[in-house]
């Protein structure tokens, strides 16, 4: 009787500290977990893709504006959204240029009212994310600029489940999430 | 190895060879139990000092004594901030930095805010928390605004040194900022005040 | 939430950053930069995902600090040749149009 309750605490004790080792590299290094939702197309799929993110990039270490990041959405921080970093602490930027305005009726003309004139000088501390699928994404747009505290993790990767397990050389559609503030020709 | 050399000769005995495969098991052991350690501090409960005046009288109540240190509460925390909680929080200026501030309006409150903030009045969005220190001369939500509840790390539930300051309640502090608690054009203030 | 920002037009931030004065003067090297993310919209059972362009003004000032300033206008997207602007206002219409239908029976 004795026996067994130590076998069983034994294999106990090495439960938890295995599934502490993998909590602490998951929340140090790197954790590999599901994103849904169409606010980041065409770079993430909208469901069944699954992003590795590093977590050396928390609280906005190192982070540079056009990066893709992990962070908590400030109304409900229980939930995660994945965005781009579009602004980062002092930056001269607009709200929305991809605001329109159109006609109803025949004229269906695009209008841009005043899109490109309404700036805001992104807080200290804190950065402007977007979706890169601006037209359904809810991002800095609606809640404002998000302070860096929130940010869990850069999007270094991801994998698309939807994709087959080998095609054009990589595992299920796998490949680099890039950051795109580059230079204009 | 050992054998060859005259002065290492006894490293080869077998008490030191047992001694050192006992006491590097143990350190082995001791390595598996970090991560349940590292565990426990982020998501159960942590010792964390506190630094600077913003929360005088209540905590380092004066610049000769010593400073407090406070437990850190952090198990299912998120769910049950409340009011007059103390919490520690990420600074929305500097996340490299953790601030200990007082709650003192929760989501849906209008709170009449302190110079410097820009406007009168400010309400509290959604999961939002206005956090006050206790001194008048504090950085806090007067300057950065509501926090959100994603930033706070966990509540000091109490003062465990220096030993004298133990059993200090910590539980109130601060000032009444609650719009519906400060004016008196609402009918019902009676039945709130009784709260 | 961020503390409150003020909404400034292109004017009040070139006065208030002296912007002219700073993207013109050689001390300080500014770069072109832009940034391509994208407007979609469901059509047939597809995505059609159409690029928008931003660009910034990315500077390093003479005493170190680094200054972007966005520069996106309306002839940033002009280049038609690749967007079919009329199908995408059309499915915008048709979106706003079920998500109103939808408000409207939520609250009815």
């Amino acid at each position: 009787m004795l026996d067994s309750v130590k076998t069983f605490t034994k294999i106990l004790s090495y439960i938890i500290r295995g599934g502490c080792t993998i909590h602490v590299f998951q929340s140090t290094f790197i954790e590999f977990t599901e994103t849904r939702g169409e606010s980041m197309l065409p770079t993430l799929n909208s469901a069944n893709d699954f992003v590795f993110s590093d977590k050396h990039y928390r609280n906005g270490r190192d982070l540079k504006i056009g990066d893709c990041i992990v962070a908590l959405k400030p109304t409900d921080p229980d939930q995660r959204v994945c965005k781009r970093i579009t602004g980062m602490p002092g930056d001269l930027i607009l709200i929305d240029p991809s605001l329109k305005n159109y006609y109803n009726g025949n004229k269906q003309e695009i209008e841009f009212e005043d899109s490109f004139n309404k700036y805001i000088r992104v807080p200290k501390g804190h950065v402007w994310v977007t979706g890169d699928n601006l037209a359904h994404s809810l991002d800095s747009r609606s809640y404002n600029s998000i302070p860096l505290g929130l940010v869990k993790g850069k999007i270094i990767a991801a994998n698309d489940f939807n994709k087959p397990f080998w095609e054009n050389g990589v595992i299920y559609g796998f490949r680099k999430i890039e950051n795109n503030y580059v230079d204009e020709a | 190895m050992f054998n060859n050399i005259p002065f290492l000769k006894r490293f080869s005995t077998p008490l030191y060879k047992n001694t050192i495969a006992f006491t590097g098991k143990k350190v082995l052991l001791m390595i598996s139990w970090l991560p349940v350690a590292i565990i426990f501090n982020e998501h159960v409960a942590y010792v964390g000092k506190i630094e600077g005046s913003s929360m005088r009288p209540t905590m380092n109540p004066s610049s000769t004594s010593l400073q407090d240190w406070v437990l850190l509460w952090k198990f299912n925390v998120k769910d049950n901030l409340k009011l007059d909680d103390v919490i520690l929080f990420r600074s929305p200026t500097n996340p490299n930095k953790v601030l200990c501030k007082r709650i003192k309006a929760v989501q849906g409150d209008i709170v009449s805010t302190r110079h410097p903030y820009p406007r009168e009045t400010c309400a509290i969005p959604r999961n939002h928390l206005w956090a006050e220190g206790d001194n008048i001369h504090s950085i806090d939500s007067n300057n950065f605004g509501p926090i959100s509840k994603g930033l706070v790390i966990g509540k000091a539930t109490r003062i465990i040194w220096p030993p004298q300051r133990w059993g200090t309640d910590i539980s109130k502090g601060g000032r009444e900022c609650r719009m519906s608690l400060i004016t008196r054009e609402y009918d019902d203030v009676e039945e709130v005040k009784t709260e | 939430m961020a503390p409150p920002t003020p909404i400034l037009s292109k004017d009040e931030i070139l006065r208030a950053y002296k912007l002219d004065k700073m993207l013109k003067s050689p001390d300080n090297n500014c770069t072109l930069k832009s940034l391509t993310q994208f407007e979609c919209s469901f059509d047939n059972g597809l995505y059609k995902c159409n690029p928008f362009k931003r660009i910034f003004q990315d500077c390093i000032l003479s005493n170190g600090k680094r200054q972007v300033v966005e520069m996106t206008t309306s002839e940033t997207n002009e280049d038609d040749s690749l967007i079919d602007k009329r199908r995408f206002m059309d499915v915008q219409a048709d979106l706003k149009r079920i998500y109103e239908e939808v408000q409207n029976g939520a609250s009815s």
